[in-house]
């Protein structure tokens, strides 16, 4: 019989999803992937908006009948399903400090490196090198941030890995697809030591998957002229 | 008791969300008073506590440290004894955040970046790329207009967060971008932000709404005088920095501090150096009575330098939109608000004449330099405006200025009845 604590609708190369299936494998807990997902069709269907307004995934349908969309949600909802996994802290204040680095890393790293891939890859038009350099600035501060708290430790919060670990990791991901040339590798060791220490867990391995590194930044490459 | 401080401005929609949830929650919070923006948050001592360097943020007595205003927010609201603020069961607690979560990532961060392009704190204006910010936003809206047709609140039948949260983030949406239009076909939207943000509890916090008379459209920097004055600014005009009268409500969480953006010379500081001082008249008409011997308007005529400075009648141009006279003044002020970039260059005396349903808006403006536009351009509503040039020589310009400053300004028999100062 199928302990599932539900279904994720996702995307195999979503990040967001992977996130939340990491979250699942550390808290012991079985989570369906939904089959038959087609994006741009399926969550455009009535029924998929009736479930989920936004129209959007990730979305999770709990067994007991939740449906959520939001993949910081949906994260935080899973991440405190098994207290003693300790993905939320175990104080109210590391709770508080584990919400802050989600959130740091969504809107100050997350956002930019998403502006930079759908900029050089031509989902975002026109190509304005102004917004793609100043998304790549902005990204990089963002990330000087985050090397400057690594540099004193192992996990975001506390001793151990949390939901904050989890989602910096999983954000980072597009960051090493796109930013972390040589170079940035090198002025940012604490950030890459960080990134394979919680993608080469145990129980993490498959589901992040291999991550090669670039040899030269995510560059915009105009499409052919007939 | 206070439960810490927030660092903040008193403008920041975010800072506004977090003390809205703590007087809703019955939470006292302190608002650091010395608080400088762009000074104080690049100190070595600020980034040691607050490592993302922004605001808002927040301490509490114990030195416990916190930023980013989704992470304040849940916190405070954990605070809050007996409070409903994040829901009474796990479900609802999840739903809280999603909605939360959507508001900040499927309607702030597009409404911020249409708002960092018209004011060129993004990057340089790109109509295609706002746009396409624009209609995701629009989107969202649409989303929520549909989920509350058939609710009162977000989630369950009562206040949480997720609605303080909406609720500060539409009040940008409202001021900025949804217009009458939109406003026409998103009236469970409306209907909702009002009942949020006129909750007793926090209803002085969110203040008065502005709302959006057309949606924010950019306006590129005008071009060089006409006069050929022999020390007209240079044509160091295009440089001139664009709109940036609320920029608290940019430096947030989303949008980090650009520490090396190089200042942009403002034109207006290149006019040649006049003998009126425009604070020494702010003053002046601060503390005299305005008319009569020993008043603010003798000083003025004693004072002014014409060639430095112009007088300008300043009239709505929709006063047949004006209802309660107390909206329209409101609506001065929150015209004066985004006027807020152009402080120094500017002095405005204006009212709201006539009674409900039957009013004009009309005044005075005292400004730096030959032209009207570079100064009050910084608003983006400046456009609803009509903007004449007055001539001191004239008697009835003359007596119109007197009375606008008086706040006795009469005509078409309409009288002052509520009138507000910039300065």
């Amino acid at each position: 019989m199928s302990q599932s604590i539900g279904t994720l609708w996702t995307v195999p190369y979503q990040l967001e999803g992977k996130r939340i299936r990491a979250l699942a494998a550390l808290s012991g807990l079985e989570l369906d992937i939904g089959e038959g997902y087609t994006h741009f069709e399926t969550n455009r269907t009535p029924e998929f908006e009736a479930k989920f307004p936004s129209g959007k995934i990730p979305s999770f349908e709990g067994k007991d009948g939740l449906k959520l969309f939001e993949s910081i949600a949906i994260s935080r909802y899973i991440a405190s399903l098994v207290p003693k996994a300790g993905l939320l802290g175990k104080t109210p204040k590391e709770t508080a400090l584990i919400d802050q680095w989600v959130a740091f890393a969504t809107n100050d790293i997350g956002s930019h490196s998403s502006t930079v891939l759908l900029l050089t890859r031509g989902y975002l038009k026109p190509y304005v090198k102004a917004l793609d350099t100043e998304s790549r600035n902005r990204l990089l501060r963002g990330l000087g941030t985050i090397e400057k708290h690594l540099s004193t430790r192992t996990f975001f919060v506390g001793e151990r890995i949390t939901l904050a670990d989890i989602t910096v990791a999983s954000v980072l991901i597009r960051a090493f697809q796109l930013i972390f040339d040589p170079e940035t590798r090198k002025s940012h060791p604490n950030v890459v030591r960080f990134f394979e220490t919680i993608i080469n867990q145990p129980k993490l391995k498959d589901i992040f998957g291999e991550v090669e590194y670039i040899d030269k930044q995510a560059q915009y490459v105009p499409p052919k002229k007939e | 008791m206070s439960i810490g401080t927030l660092y903040t401005t008193p403008a920041q929609p975010q800072g506004q969300r977090i003390r809205a949830i703590a007087a809703f929650g019955g939470l006292q919070i302190d608002v650091a008073q010395d608080y400088v923006h762009n000074e104080t948050n690049r100190t070595d001592a600020y980034k040691a506590k607050f490592a993302s360097g922004k605001i808002p943020a927040f301490e509490d007595k114990e030195g416990f440290t916190l930023f980013e205003s989704s992470a304040i927010s849940r916190y405070v609201a954990s605070l809050a004894p007996n409070s409903t603020l994040l829901g009474s069961s796990a479900h609802e607690t999840a739903l809280i955040d999603q909605w939360s979560a959507y508001a900040e990532h499927e309607v702030m961060a597009y409404a911020y970046v249409s708002l960092g392009l018209c004011r060129g704190s993004l990057t340089p204006y790109n109509k295609p790329i706002d746009q396409t910010y624009r209609d995701k936003h629009t989107r969202s809206i649409g989303v929520l207009e549909k989920h509350l047709s058939t609710r009162t609140f977000l989630v369950g039948h009562r206040i949480t967060l997720a609605d303080i949260t909406l609720a500060s983030i539409l009040k940008v949406s409202f001021t900025y971008f949804i217009d009458p239009q939109a406003r026409a076909s998103h009236p469970n939207l409306v209907r909702y932000f009002e009942t949020i943000v006129n909750q007793p509890k926090f209803k002085d916090i969110f203040g008065p709404i502005e709302y959006a008379e057309k949606a924010l459209q950019y306006v590129p920097p005008p071009k060089p005088a006409k006069e050929a004055k022999p020390a007209a600014p240079p044509a160091a005009k295009e440089e001139k920095p664009k709109a940036k009268p609320k920029k608290e409500e940019e430096d947030d969480d989303d949008e980090p501090l650009v520490p090396e953006e190089p200042k942009a010379k403002n034109p207006l500081d290149a006019l040649p150096k006049s003998t009126f001082n425009l604070e020494d008249w702010k003053r002046a008409y601060s503390n005299l009575d305005t008319r009569g011997k020993g008043g603010s308007i003798e000083w003025f005529y004693e004072k002014f330098d014409k060639e430095g400075f112009s007088i300008w009648r300043v009239d709505f141009k929709y006063n047949d939109e004006l209802t309660q006279v107390f909206m329209s003044s409101n609506q001065i002020g929150g015209f004066f608000n985004r006027l807020e970039a152009s402080r120094k260059y500017l002095f405005g005396s204006m009212g709201v004449l006539g009674k409900a349903n039957d009013s004009v808006i009309s005044g005075v403006f005292i400004l730096r330099g030959p032209d009207a536009q570079p100064v009050v351009d910084v608003a983006p509503d400046w456009e609803s405006y009509t903007y004449k040039k007055l001539d001191l020589e004239n008697d009835a310009d003359k007596a119109y200025f007197e009375a606008a400053l008086a706040w006795d300004l009469e005509f078409d028999g309409k009288a002052w009845a509520d009138g507000k100062n910039f300065k």
